[in-house]
């Protein structure tokens, strides 16, 4: 498979130079994965993949200032999908030793027998493909940072202090992984990469919060001081918070409280939920879904894409994707099977059952990010919102209970701090009258959604806003 | 000692790494062996879904050395490995310690030896294949194009599911705690629409039970009321009124109230800041014990010990033995829910809340089988005296804010309460208020404590846990309703 375990030239403790694997090839996921294709197709598979994954991750965790735990976890996986007589199984393994995934092959093929064939069995693409991979996804000083990750805590802890901040909670992650595609139509992938995560929450009050999500593939542009003075400014500009007149507000969105609800609309591309009847954009094809300002991708060759990888589970290339092409619905996400069932071809986003979205990229608009208070005029700036539920998916009746600062603006400016708010609108609806985007997008994450977003800030109009306060 | 559980490994690895932590300057090490077996069977729109097989085995060791903690995970079951990963949580916790404002301490705790298991009348690996789509497909015909129901239902999502988790923790306190817990559930998502209008409907059940539960909780006919539900819904349902009325909630919507605006405030990790970049905060403070936050007729309690349930567990992740934990007594806070850190911070000992989802986290402050306490009101006794009110019997959207004061309830199948009696259905009655608000209102409980299974998420990596919430039927009065 050409797969060779990257190593350097290191001195042992009586000055010898030695060879050392990269902690990341320390696991040999590669015979497991031969012998559990061998294996299948000695008992009559027709099709197999296998997705292998070697990670390392390091999360320190804080709050009120201090460090409250710090972990690292060392997981080995094999995920493995089988057709059988078009009966399809998959088994995701966190146990990796070739006898385990053996025994782990014999009854994926019993449970296959037993199951019923797919009225819409499409067969895994065969072939052998070059994959791209994707630009600046890997950076090997994302290292299993000890002193150094307390050192960024640190960091994070003082930023906010500094911008006013009384006490400071967050996570800081870094993962070191390794990807590795066999399947059974000699599609064979490999790929390393880095990502490394800030979620910050800073507190002036019980009440006056401010937070900052930042994501990134190497340490170098992860900017955690200003994450940490991000959030410590918001959280001095919420004190004092009063609760918010319900009604019909024109609404700046952070990118934080962007990227949670774009995660959503994203996800209700896939295919899998457009059937499932969790997406109000079935049916809506070719349609305008939202504001014609909206330009939505999926993009792996973005340079730093924290979300990227070569290939999808079924060992197809991943490629820049539109979904919304300026508000218009351009395509549903696939996997080999619910293309064949749309009829259509594969956008490389499986997921064996559940297409999915990797990250979510919007174009900008044309506001100057210093400017978007003014531009929003009159109206309600919300930071971050958690807590999304959906009254009818289908028509995307939902509501979200923003977190964090929320600020009334009048005449541009700031006039008063914000509490109390709920965004109880229709989710199409609300994107689909965006008056503006500012002009600089910025890759972020946060504790609702994983799944990394390059986004502006969205000034949108009348969001209905209610609250539970009298 | 209950039934004995077979283990894939003894003890003696566990015991090396406590003998190793403890070299490396641990003052108290833990070391929790944790497998999950997983199966999920699907049913999307009468189509069969590929079947989901999910394993995993693992360590985690968790330690405390100069006065902070490092967790260090492995799903590499073999002794360098899980010794490296004890070195490795060892040197996390040192470099930690320079940032911590006050050292972490465990409150005391008992040790035990103990072995313990939930049973499967019908284990659900012994039930055929068949049997289990054969259900899924029973249930969707009830669904199709040409039953009875005067809607259709164009998007059906269901989905069977079973996991079989055992663990060991041994710690350096002498306690050794193996068990194994069964669970077995299903969900699902139905679409109802006529004329252009839909009505989605999302229900769960579950517990600490075998493949027995479908029948025991009915799933075929739970599925098929919910379906006739939301037909009564969308064809007759009506606005809700707009002026104050008494509100009586199903035990299904009692127990999305007392988990949020109860449970998940009472956890003591929340009320020390600990989550406040995650879950959030608590309106309860280190010192609310006490405090009233609702009317008399409030009283709400905890029991992971409830044979069966969901959130069924004998000792916690820390080796604390579990029992009931009352959290509200006549409307004030009577006790929080605490593992040993927060039991220790707040000088009180540990009520055994403290629970793990997998080998790959950390034990955190959980709920498992929250609920108002049973009154002596039947049904229809609730009902007699209101003259015009809402009856709220399952409801679909909801949130509340993360310290559980503004939160909102929005209700599906609903009823209009006339003169003490039911009367027609009303489409998407919302309560949205705050939590003493609403619990100063609570002035009746019925006498019909029933439970909801659920997965409660909170932590980071994010934890989903299995909990049932519940309740009986709940009279509040004077209420505003909004609406859709």
């Amino acid at each position: 498979m050409g797969r060779g375990a990257p190593s350097e030239v290191q001195r042992n403790p009586t000055g010898e130079q030695v060879t050392a694997v990269e902690p990341l090839y320390t696991v040999y996921l590669e015979e497991s994965m031969d012998s559990a294709r061998d294996k299948a197709e000695r008992m009559g598979a027709e099709d197999f993949a296998g997705l292998a994954s070697r990670s390392r991750t390091v999360m320190t965790r804080f709050s009120n200032n201090s460090v409250t735990v710090t972990g690292f976890n060392d997981l080995s996986s094999i995920d493995l999908y089988l057709g059988y007589k078009k009966r399809r199984v998959t088994s995701s393994l966190r146990e990796v030793d070739e006898k385990a995934v053996l025994v782990e092959v014999e009854r994926m093929i019993d449970s296959a027998k037993k199951s019923e064939p797919a009225e819409t069995y499409s067969p895994l693409p065969s072939g052998a493909v070059e994959y791209a991979i994707p630009p600046k996804s890997y950076d090997p000083d994302v290292a299993e940072l000890d002193e150094e990750g307390i050192d960024i805590v640190e960091s994070v802890i003082e930023s906010s202090a500094k911008a006013g901040a009384k006490r400071t909670s967050g996570t800081f992650t870094t993962t070191l992984r390794k990807l590795l595609l066999v399947t059974s139509g000699g599609r064979e992938g490999e790929f390393r990469s880095s990502k490394v995560e800030l979620n910050v929450r800073a507190f002036t009050t019980k009440e006056a919060s401010g937070s900052a999500g930042v994501a990134s593939c190497t340490l170098g542009d992860l900017d955690y001081e200003g994450a940490g003075r991000t959030a410590g400014e918001m959280a001095v500009q919420a004190r004092n918070p009063k609760v918010v007149a319900p009604g019909k507000y024109d609404v700046l969105l952070s990118r934080s409280i962007a990227g949670n609800l774009l995660n959503l609309i994203a996800a209700f591309t896939s295919s899998f939920y457009v059937e499932s009847g969790i997406s109000p954009l079935a049916g809506k094809l070719g349609e305008k879904i939202l504001s014609d300002r909206i330009t939505l991708h999926d993009d792996p060759t973005v340079p730093g894409n924290p979300g990227a990888v070569p290939f999808d589970a079924e060992g197809e290339p991943t490629q820049k994707t539109t979904m919304v092409d300026k508000g218009v619905l351009k395509t549903y996400l696939h996997n080999g099977a619910t293309a064949r069932k749309f009829g259509v071809e594969s956008t490389g986003h499986a997921g064996w059952i559940v297409p999915a979205p990797r990250s979510v990229i919007v174009d900008p608009g044309d506001i100057p990010r210093d400017r978007a208070v003014e531009a929003l005029a009159t109206g309600v700036y919300f930071t971050n919102t958690w807590y999304t539920r959906f009254q009818n998916y289908r028509t995307g009746e939902f509501s979200t209970r923003p977190r964090d600062a929320a600020f009334l603006i009048k005449n541009g400016e700031i006039v008063q701090s914000l509490k109390g708010a709920r965004i109880s609108d229709s989710l199409l609806r609300m994107f689909s009258d965006v008056r503006s985007l500012t002009a600089d997008s910025r890759w972020v994450t946060g504790w609702g959604f994983r799944v990394p977003c390059h986004l502006p800030e969205f000034i949108l109009k009348d969001v209905n806003i209610t609250s539970g306060y009298k | 000692m209950t039934n004995s559980v077979v283990w894939y490994l003894d003890e003696e690895l566990a015991l090396t790494v406590i003998d190793q932590a403890l070299m490396l300057g641990a003052d108290y090490v833990e070391a929790r062996f944790h497998e999950k077996k997983a199966e999920t069977i699907a049913l999307k729109n009468g189509e069969l879904e590929p079947i989901i097989r999910h394993m995993e085995k693992g360590v985690a060791t968790r330690i405390l050395v100069d006065g902070a903690m490092g967790l260090a995970t492995t799903n590499l079951v073999t002794e360098a490995s899980v010794l490296e990963a004890v070195e490795k949580a060892a040197k996390l916790a040192k470099a930690a310690s320079r940032l911590m404002d006050e050292k972490i301490e465990f409150s005391p705790v008992e040790t035990y030896d103990v072995e313990y298991t939930a049973v499967e009348k019908r284990p659900w690996v012994n039930t055929d294949l068949d049997e289990k789509i054969g259900l899924l497909r029973d249930i969707d015909k009830g669904l199709e194009d040409g039953s009875e129901l005067k809607i259709g239902f164009p998007s059906r999502l269901l989905e069977l599911s079973h996991v079989w988790e055992k663990k060991l923790l041994v710690n350096s306190t002498g306690t050794s705690i193996l068990s194994a817990i069964p669970r077995t559930g299903a969900h699902y998502l139905l679409t109802g629409a006529t004329d252009g209008k839909t009505i989605q409907r999302m229900g769960q059940i579950g517990g600490a039970v075998g493949w027995e539960i479908m029948e025991d909780k009915d799933l075929e006919g739970v599925i098929a009321s919910d379906a006739k539900a939301m037909e009564r819904m969308l064809l007759k349902g009506t606005s809700p009124p707009t002026e104050e009325v008494d509100v009586v909630v199903a035990p299904e919507v009692s127990g999305i109230i007392v988990h949020e605006a109860i449970g998940h405030p009472s956890e003591a990790d929340r009320i020390l800041g600990r989550e406040a970049a995650q879950a959030g905060e608590s309106y309860m403070e280190p010192d609310s014990l006490g405090r009233r936050i609702g009317s008399e007729a409030t009283f709400v309690s905890d029991d992971p010990t409830i044979p069966g349930s969901s959130g069924y567990y004998l000792y916690d992740d820390e080796g604390v033995k579990a029992g009931k934990r009352v959290l509200v007594e006549e409307g004030g806070i009577k006790s929080f829910l605490h593992n040993r850190e927060t039991a220790a911070k707040l000088n009180v000992e540990s009520n055994g809340s403290a629970r793990a989802m997998s080998y790959s986290v950390e034990p955190i402050v959980r709920m498992a089988n929250t609920y108002f306490e049973a009154g002596d009101h039947a049904f229809s006794e609730l009902l007699e005296d209101v003259h015009l009110g809402v009856y709220i019997k399952s409801f679909m959207e909801w949130n509340i804010d993360d310290k559980r004061v503004n939160q909102r309830y929005t209700g599906l199948e609903s009823y209009m309460i006339r003169d003490g009696e039911l009367a027609e259905p009303v489409r998407n009655p919302m309560i949205e208020t705050t939590t003493e608000e609403l619990l100063g209102k609570l002035d009746a409980r019925g006498n019909d404590l029933r439970f909801w299974a659920a997965t409660c998420g909170k932590g980071d990596p994010m934890q989903g846990a299995p909990v049932w919430a519940g309740g009986p039927h709940l009279r509040f009065r004077g209420i505003r309703l909004g609406s859709r």
